[in-house]
């Protein structure tokens, strides 16, 4: 990395859902940056809070019922959280855009895929309809699709291929930030690395800086600089890459590699992480992990630990010293 | 698609010939004699006799129906009726136009107020816009339209005059009848409206639309009516269809010459061609309708056109 650029800054994020019954802490206070042309990984279990983080960073939060109860959210210095929806609306899609998790799903079934991606670009370029044209089908040949294929409707795709779609519509006009949820979680392992390494290619072209969320660590170790690990809507360890992968620290993180199938060993059982992820409608008090820790104490129980800076640019939500033990 | 349309089109006959065949059994058994009826109780025993000797009402089921089969396939004709011996065909049209052009009035106003009240509603799901539309919507919908009509036609024409109270004639002899048909139909389509927008709303690709930066006019009327368009076209076309078969009481309070009048007349007075007649019209047109609807569903979800195509 040559010149280190802020691009986006979350700080104190926590972001709720309010049903009649019950308030859910989805997201407590994360703050995390990314740099331009820097790809982060925010990594964690299902419910864990990734997905509306990334909602939130696109304010595209279902609302109600989930409702943003503090923090910023700095793209370019503007704060995304008090923007007037017609200003983020100019964002959406053109600065900041996302691929969403299920591509079966995420592309409406009575428009062609074309116009799909063409309505973005017009939305957004200020060109003619002609031209959009023009340039959706650039941007079909781009993610590896036919441009004949233009005025085909998504039932004709098969999921791969509707992902090249939804990273065609994402990248359509040239964001400076992409925001992909698990991008390739709905996609046959066969699949999972055409897409993803089409993905990272894109992104280097584009000089687009990306947050991938994911819950496997082996894209992380592909793709990532820099990695975020959400437990129950916190961050728990933040850092580059290799230090999450050579010097993990947190308890959970080393949970999640101890959990990884190894070939080298003769190994004939999974390492699960004891326990499930705390229900976010009640979270326990203390560090959140608490209960499924196997170093934790009684002043865990109690306190939050704050995220501590362990090493240059390499944070924990622990109070252990180092990675004793482990 | 033609292939579909032609399939469709040929499946129409043998429901056809199942209305004929009920309609004809129906009428067989129900009481009454159209002979009698027609010449009044002065007339002679033989004077009746002689009139149903010369309409056949004495022979057996099955050469009554034949003949009946064969007037419709031979002679192409829906026969003449007892009571005014005119060809049965020219009368139903002349009434249809009426009650067609009423229809189509109504649907197109219920479709109007149903879908923009049902969007509206969805669109603000939970608030008192939604609340205070659902209610309206559901005391249309509950409302009996005679009675609305009763309502209106002494608002409207007995207390204010504006409209004409019955009788047909041009647009402003039909708004009334038209308000009265309508309000019910709207009622039901703005329910069935709300309930399919919030479903379509809360998909994935509404969520892609917001994410590309479209704005919120356009996800609501383009990328999300459209996948609701469904429900609305089928309870439109049922609309449609039902005020074509059954506009008979708003038809009576309002005394239009439509085709729900004629049928009542014509069994009050057991006039056989002319029921059977109508019925089979209704039904003609009934299925054609249905045919449109399903064609509609191919232009609205290409999925469906597909599986046509397939078909």
């Amino acid at each position: 990395m040559e010149s280190k650029e802020l691009l986006l800054s979350v700080k104190e994020l926590a972001v709720s859902y309010r049903t009649s019954e019950e308030i859910v802490r989805a997201v407590n206070g994360v703050s995390f940056s990314v740099n331009r042309k820097e790809t982060l990984g925010l990594v964690g279990e299902t419910g864990a809070g990734k997905t509306t983080i990334a909602k939130a960073i696109m304010s595209i939060l279902p609302d109600p019922p989930a409702s943003v109860d503090g923090g910023e959210i700095l793209f370019e210095e503007n704060d995304l959280l008090h923007m007037p929806e017609k200003e983020i609306r100019k964002i959406r899609g053109k600065k900041i855009s996302m691929i969403f998790q299920d591509p079966m799903t995420a592309l409406n079934p009575v428009f062609t895929v074309g116009d799909q991606i063409a309505e973005g670009i017009r939305i957004h370029e200020n060109v003619s309809r002609k031209e959009s044209e023009e340039r959706a089908k650039a941007m079909l040949e781009m993610v590896g699709i036919p441009s004949s294929r233009y005025g085909e409707y998504p039932h004709q795709f098969s999921g791969g291929m509707k992902q090249r779609v939804v990273i065609a519509i994402a990248l359509s006009c040239n964001p400076e930030l992409l925001i992909a949820d698990e991008p390739t979680t709905a996609l046959d392992v066969t699949i999972q690395a055409q897409v993803l390494e089409m993905i990272g290619n894109l992104k280097e072209q584009m000089g687009t800086a990306m947050i991938l969320i994911t819950h496997d660590l082996g894209i992380v170790a592909e793709v990532c600089d820099n990695v975020a690990v959400v437990y129950a809507g916190e961050i728990v360890e933040m850092g580059s890459k290799e230090d999450l992968f050579d010097r993990p620290a947190h308890p959970y993180t080393n949970g999640l590699f101890a959990a990884l199938p190894s070939l080298a060993g003769d190994q004939k059982r999974l390492k699960p992480i004891k326990g499930l992820t705390p229900n976010p409608a009640n979270l326990p008090e203390g560090c959140k992990f608490w209960p499924r820790c196997p170093y934790a104490t009684e002043e865990c129980r109690q306190e939050n630990p704050g995220l501590r800076e362990i090493g240059p640019g390499h944070f924990s939500r622990c109070t252990r010293k180092s990675q004793e033990g482990c | 698609m033609i292939r579909y349309i032609g399939k469709r089109l040929l499946w129409m006959i043998p429901v056809l010939f199942g209305v004929t065949l009920l309609i004809f059994t129906l009428l067989y058994f129900a009481n009454g004699d159209p002979a009698r009826n027609l010449l009044g109780p002065d007339a002679s025993e033989e004077e009746v006799q002689e009139l149903r000797d010369e309409w056949g009402l004495d022979d057996p089921y099955l050469t009554r129906y034949g003949n009946y089969i064969k007037q419709l396939l031979v002679d192409k004709s829906l026969g003449t009726s007892y009571v005014t011996k005119q060809d049965v065909s020219q009368e139903i049209v002349s009434r249809f136009k009426v009650t067609f052009l009423l229809a189509l009035e109504s649907t197109a106003v219920a479709v109007l107020f149903g879908t923009v009240m049902g969007i509206l509603a969805a669109v603000h799901q939970g608030s008192v816009l939604d609340n205070v539309s659902m209610v309206v919507a559901l005391v249309g919908a509950a409302m009996p339209g005679f009675w609305i009509g009763l309502l209106l036609s002494i608002l409207f024409a007995l207390k204010l005059g504006w409209f004409p109270a019955s009788g047909w004639g041009g647009f402003k002899e039909s708004i009334l009848p038209c308000l009265s048909l309508a309000i019910g139909s709207a009622g039901s389509i703005a329910r069935q409206t709300r309930s399919a927008m919030l479903e379509v709303i809360r998909q994935d690709y509404i969520t892609t639309a917001k994410a590309k930066g479209v704005s919120r006019i356009v996800i609501i009327c383009s990328h999300a009516l459209r996948n609701a368009l469904m429900p609305i076209v089928t309870s439109a076309g049922m609309t449609l269809a039902w005020l074509i078969g059954g506009v008979v009481v708003t038809e009576t309070v309002f005394s239009i010459p439509g085709l729900g009048m004629y049928m009542v007349s014509a069994i009050n007075k057991r006039d056989y061609p002319a029921i059977q007649g109508s019925v089979l019209f209704i039904a003609v047109v009934f299925s054609l309708v249905m045919l449109v609807v399903d064609i509609l569903y191919a232009y609205i979800d290409p999925r469906i056109k597909a599986k046509y195509k397939n078909s």
